[in-house]
């Protein structure tokens, strides 16, 4: 059992001040992940004194297109995500990875900012982020800063989020013409699943048939979802005519055996990882070959 | 027969006050005085208690009393062999064991406390394997018995050597099924009143079988049955798993009230649940068969491993249900049969809806279309035949004479439905690309009711009241399939009224009638007879007074449409409440108790062989996959599950039981398992115990096919286990057929489907 105040706010200066002020502060945002592990008395979760509910601060929710980005408030639920027409029009692969996250009831609590900070190896909204270079405003009493997701995440439920910062807004580039985005996710069940291996991908094929700017994110894969520059860069420059699906397969499999070493659950996971990223460049190439 | 009330889709009874919320369920029980209880669990699967020392724990503000075993009379419980610890005396024997019991003023209290309870143990090696329970020179779990086998029985048939001598084909093959929990939506909860209304102690709760729960209580409080009153709760869910580890928590609740003389209340989270909670039995599998080129099945030699846990709980039976069925219904001249259950330090197993038929059908159902395989033959054709019809014998060599056998007609319902023959054929051609596609077929005998475990008889009490509304008590349980819709239709119709007139009364053991557990589907086909017997007795009171008073005779007599009516005479004699009133006026006693003894039957032990159940239900289901060959993924597109229940009360229940039963055995089939390692147990709440949700139902067609009984009320036997003892075994049969890539290990997990076997953080346990 745990002993802790709990404290709310309903501005980002009334956070931002509880934050400065106070030690050991655990933020509640849509608690999904949170109220779980204090249930559970999870070891990942670190010692608190304060719990922080910042689910009412009416600033962090809103999706606004920029000139550059599509800026996303870190209280946006996964509901909202999926509702959202700027979403569907400029991401739709945010919109398909999150209907794929839990239930009705955990989409409509469970936070985009949430589920970032979370920092789960089997976190669904993670491989497609981080495969459109999303960026995350941080910001302290201090000022605010800005990284890049695979800057922010640090290990397995670990991040640069510093004690006095809070996570306001996601920043996605927008895409240019011509790139292509596929997520798939493989669950035990059909719903309320934690990803057992998920798969973000996202490319450009130009006007000579050739793929450019691969960006792939497995899920579940390793420690925390990061890129596979290898595999990355073994599809770049490749014309779709003469990509060897197979040989990608193995590589995006030895990929991730360099990273995670062998496991207990490798043996399935590189066999259906090879099968993710050939079926989704399969579904590209095809794609590309209607134009 | 045409029936007015029975036979009819009639809205459940008890539907209302459930879907608005307004049905209480043990939970939500309050007493004055209410103090709530806590257990300490074991820390490891096996280790001696060295010291308890409760000082910290009594001192803590708060905490009423704090229980041990030395505080039970009693200690020791079971429906058949009483070696279940209340709490535990001296030894710990699986992971969920108790230890001790606060009992404080708030749960916040209790909870702080039992951890304020300092235990010494001295950790022992355990033994988490029955093969190696099995093994002479392993420990004994139990010291006071000779060996670690807590049963084993056996059915002989004719001479398998022989058998297998003039066979053409042999084909042996090894099954594994793992520990599944009930996984209940409503976790366990006992509130225990002392001295209540006469009542040394009365039990409220969750309570599958309330005569069961009164027999533990009484026998560890070492009192008569008349001073322990059980009163059941609206149930949420139960499956056969509140039975004994609601027994235990009674007693424990039970001797905490005497000991503070407030209320306790007893709830376990869910965690506490799944650690607590007895499971369905892991079984390993050994067959091996015999046929001819033909496909004529000639020998049979079957021998199932089951692991019982800490302690005997439903071993025997559950094995013994195994024992009678392990064949399937298919005819053989030879056969011989083995079931063994033994301890080990896992967590102990008990009943589960199937009770040791899931099991088998999934071995002996997916063997059959093994060896269709091997002889090149549709499944379907080979099951066609050797299955039993009319006057077959049976392993046991019981004469299927007294009742239709409904295989046949079950089988060709499904076949039609599913479009099975089409499909089998068009899906053993090459498929492009990854998914694939397979359909499957399993089918069952299921023997109704208790057969030769115990005595198996059912009473009810109909008691027309001087208005004439009417309250139906009986001592079977409503846990949840729809017992009390059921039983009030059965007295709607031979009364004649509507079924608004009935209130049905919850179990109160001191006052229904003593009826034996709510178990082994045999709800209706008992108590729906002991129902009946009651209201016809009613009526026939009824009957005889107006026949004398109208100068009638009685035999033209009949009730219905609220009234009394003369053969071949329109016209209304008078109303049912004008036959109330001249009840009421001349002091006739409109109440009945009706008392319903199943059929002789009786099984040889020694021999192996006898007539174990009175009589028997078939089903056949067929399932249709899609198995993504690259992923493991499995999508279960349709199930149609055809099940001949002698005659169907309430269609619409029926088709409830039905749907959940196949969902049930849909998670059994893919992706349930208690994943145990070393006696510990990892998955202790449903984040990571996964049971289907309602986006993992496929189309399901349900076909109920009758055939009325002659022993049933109206004919009807059972379904609520039936429904879902064959969809593991379906699945399977359409996982390999998509596939091409035989998986004899339950559930067909993703790794299972894409590599053949499991995968775990520590060994491969597939046999």
């Amino acid at each position: 059992m745990y002993n802790y105040d709990f404290l709310t706010a309903l501005k980002i200066e009334d956070a931002l001040y509880y934050l400065d002020r106070l030690e050991k502060v655990k933020i509640l945002a849509g608690g999904t992940d949170l109220i779980v592990n204090i249930h559970k008395k999870s070891s990942r979760l670190p010692h608190f004194d304060y719990l922080l509910d910042i689910s009412n601060i009416e600033e962090l929710k809103f999706i606004a297109l920029k000139k550059q980005f599509l800026e996303i408030g870190s209280l946006i639920t996964h509901t909202q995500l999926i509702e959202d027409t700027l979403i569907a029009k400029y991401f739709p692969i945010l919109k398909f990875a999150a209907q794929t996250i839990g239930s009705p009831q955990i989409r409509n609590r469970g936070t985009i900012g949430g589920n970032i900070v979370n920092a789960s190896p089997a976190a669904d909204l993670l491989p497609p982020l981080i495969a459109l270079k999303a960026r995350v405003e941080l910001v302290s009493p201090g000022g605010k800063r800005e990284l890049t997701l695979t800057e922010f995440l640090s290990g397995p439920y670990q991040t640069k989020l510093q004690e006095n910062e809070l996570l306001t807004t996601i920043k996605i580039p927008l895409l240019n013409e011509g790139y292509l985005a596929n997520f798939q996710k493989i669950g035990r069940r059909k719903s309320l699943a934690i990803a057992r291996l998920s798969l973000a991908l996202v490319t450009r094929i130009d006007s000579e048939n050739i793929f450019q700017d691969s960006r792939i994110v497995p899920g579940s894969a390793t420690p925390y979802p990061q890129s596979f520059p290898v595999t990355e860069g073994a599809v770049n420059g490749k014309r779709t005519t003469d990509l060897n699906l197979e040989e990608i397969g193995e590589i995006i499999a030895k990929e991730m055996i360099s990273i995670t070493g062998k496991r207990w659950s490798t043996p399935y996971k590189s066999k259906a990882l090879s099968a993710l990223v050939i079926r989704a460049l399969k579904e590209f190439i095809s794609k590309a070959g209607t134009k | 027969m045409v029936y007015d009330k029975v036979n009819k889709p009639i809205r459940r009874i008890d539907g209302y006050e459930k879907v608005t919320g307004k049905a209480k369920f043990a939970a939500d029980l309050f007493f004055p005085n209410l103090l709530y209880g806590k257990v300490l669990r074991s820390k490891y699967p096996h280790a001696q208690i060295i010291k308890i020392n409760l000082d910290k724990a009594l001192a803590y503000p708060g905490v009423k009393a704090i229980i041990t075993a030395k505080d039970i009379p009693n200690n020791k419980i079971g429906v058949i062999i009483q070696d279940q610890q209340v709490l535990a005396q001296d030894e710990v024997f699986f992971i969920g064991d108790g230890i001790a019991v606060v009992a404080a003023n708030t749960l916040e209290t209790a909870s702080k406390a039992i951890n304020l309870i300092e235990v010494e143990y001295k950790e022992l090696p355990g033994i988490f394997d029955p093969e190696e329970a099995a093994r002479k020179d392993s420990f004994l779990i139990h010291s006071d018995r000779q060996n670690n086998q807590v049963i084993h029985h056996r059915l002989r048939k004719g001479d398998t050597e022989k058998g297998f001598q003039d066979a053409e084909i042999i084909l042996e093959r090894e099954y594994s099924t793992p520990f599944v929990e009930h996984a209940y939506l409503e976790p366990e909860v006992v509130v225990a009143v002392p001295y209540e209304q006469n009542s040394l102690v009365t039990i409220y709760g969750s309570i599958q079988n309330p005569f069961a729960c009164r027999n533990a209580v009484a026998s560890a409080l070492k009192v008569s049955l008349n001073k322990v009153r059980v009163i059941q709760n609206h149930l949420g869910g139960s499956f056969g798993g509140k039975d004994e580890v609601i027994s235990s928590m009674s007693v424990r609740a039970a001797v905490l009230a005497l000991k503070t003389g407030q209320p306790v209340k007893l709830i376990n989270n869910r965690e506490e649940s799944i650690l607590e909670s007895y499971k369905r039995h892991p079984y390993k599998m050994k067959y091996k068969i015999g046929a001819t080129r033909e496909g004529k099945l000639v020998a049979m030699e079957i021998k199932c491993l089951a692991d019982s846990g800490a302690y005997a709980c439903q071993t025997p039976f559950v094995t013994w249900r195994s024992v009678v069925q392990a064949t399937g219904p298919y005819e053989l001249p030879h056969v011989k049969t083995d079931t063994y259950g033994y301890f080990t330090n896992n967590i102990y197993t008990g009943a589960m809806r199937g009770y040791g038929s899931p099991q088998i059908i999934f071995a002996n159902e997916s063997l059959m279309d093994e060896l269709a395989q091997e002889l090149k033959m549709n499944p379907l054709e080979l099951r066609l035949k050797n299955i039993y019809h009319n006057n077959s014998i049976t392993a046991s060599g019981q004469k299927l004479d007294n009742h239709t056998v409904s295989l046949e007609e079950v089988i060709n319902r499904a076949i039609k439905e599913s479009d099975y023959i089409n499909k089998y054929q068009e899906y053993n051609k090459i498929q492009s690309g990854d998914k694939k596609k397979g359909i499957g077929m399993a089918i069952s005998f299921r023997g109704c009711s208790l057969g030769a475990e115990a005595t198996d008889a059912a009473g009810a009490i109909v008691a027309v009241q001087r208005d004439g509304s009417v309250l139906i008590s009986t001592g079977l349980a409503e846990n949840g399939m729809g017992l009390k819709t059921v039983f009030s239709q059965i007295v709607a119709e031979e009364l004649g009224i509507e079924l608004n007139r009935i209130n049905y009364m919850e179990v109160d053991t001191s006052v229904s009638p003593e009826s034996g557990s709510t178990v082994a589907s045999r709800s209706t086909i008992l108590g729906g007879n002991a129902v009946k017997l009651a209201a016809q007795q009613v009526k026939d009171k009824i009957l005889a007074m107006i026949a004398a008073k109208y100068n009638l005779r009685k035999e033209n007599l009949y009730l219905k449409n609220e009234g009394i009516y003369e053969k071949f005479n329109p016209q209304k004699i008078i109303s049912y409440e004008e036959m109330i009133e001249v009840a009421n006026k001349e002091g006739i006693f409109l109440s009945a108790y009706g008392w319903y003894k199943a059929p002789d039957i009786f099984w040889d032990e020694e021999a192996g062989q006898g007539n174990p159940y009175f009589t028997y239900v078939y089903g056949c289901q067929v399932a249709e996959v899609e198995v993504d060959t690259a992923t493991g993924q499995i999508e279960i597109l349709k199930i149609t599950a055809a099940h001949e229940v002698g005659k169907s009360i309430n269609p619409a229940c029926l088709k409830g039981q039905i749907y959940g039963g196949v969902i049930m055995g849909l998670g059994y089939g893919i992706m349930e398992e208690v994943e145990t390692y070393q006696g510990y147990i990892r998955n202790t709440n449903f984040d990571e115990y996964l049971i289907p949700t309602i986006k993992d139902k496929p189309d399901l067609v349900a076909i109920i096919v009758e055939n009325p009984d002659p022993y049933g009320p109206y004919g009807a036997k059972s379904i609520g286990e039936p429904s879902l003892e064959l969809t593991a075994a379906a699945i399977a049969n359409a996982v390999a057929q998509a596939t091409g890539k035989r998986i004899r290990n339950l559930p067909l997990n993703l790794e299972r489907v894409l590599l053949g076997h499991a995968l775990s953080r520590e060994v491969n346990h597939d046999v």
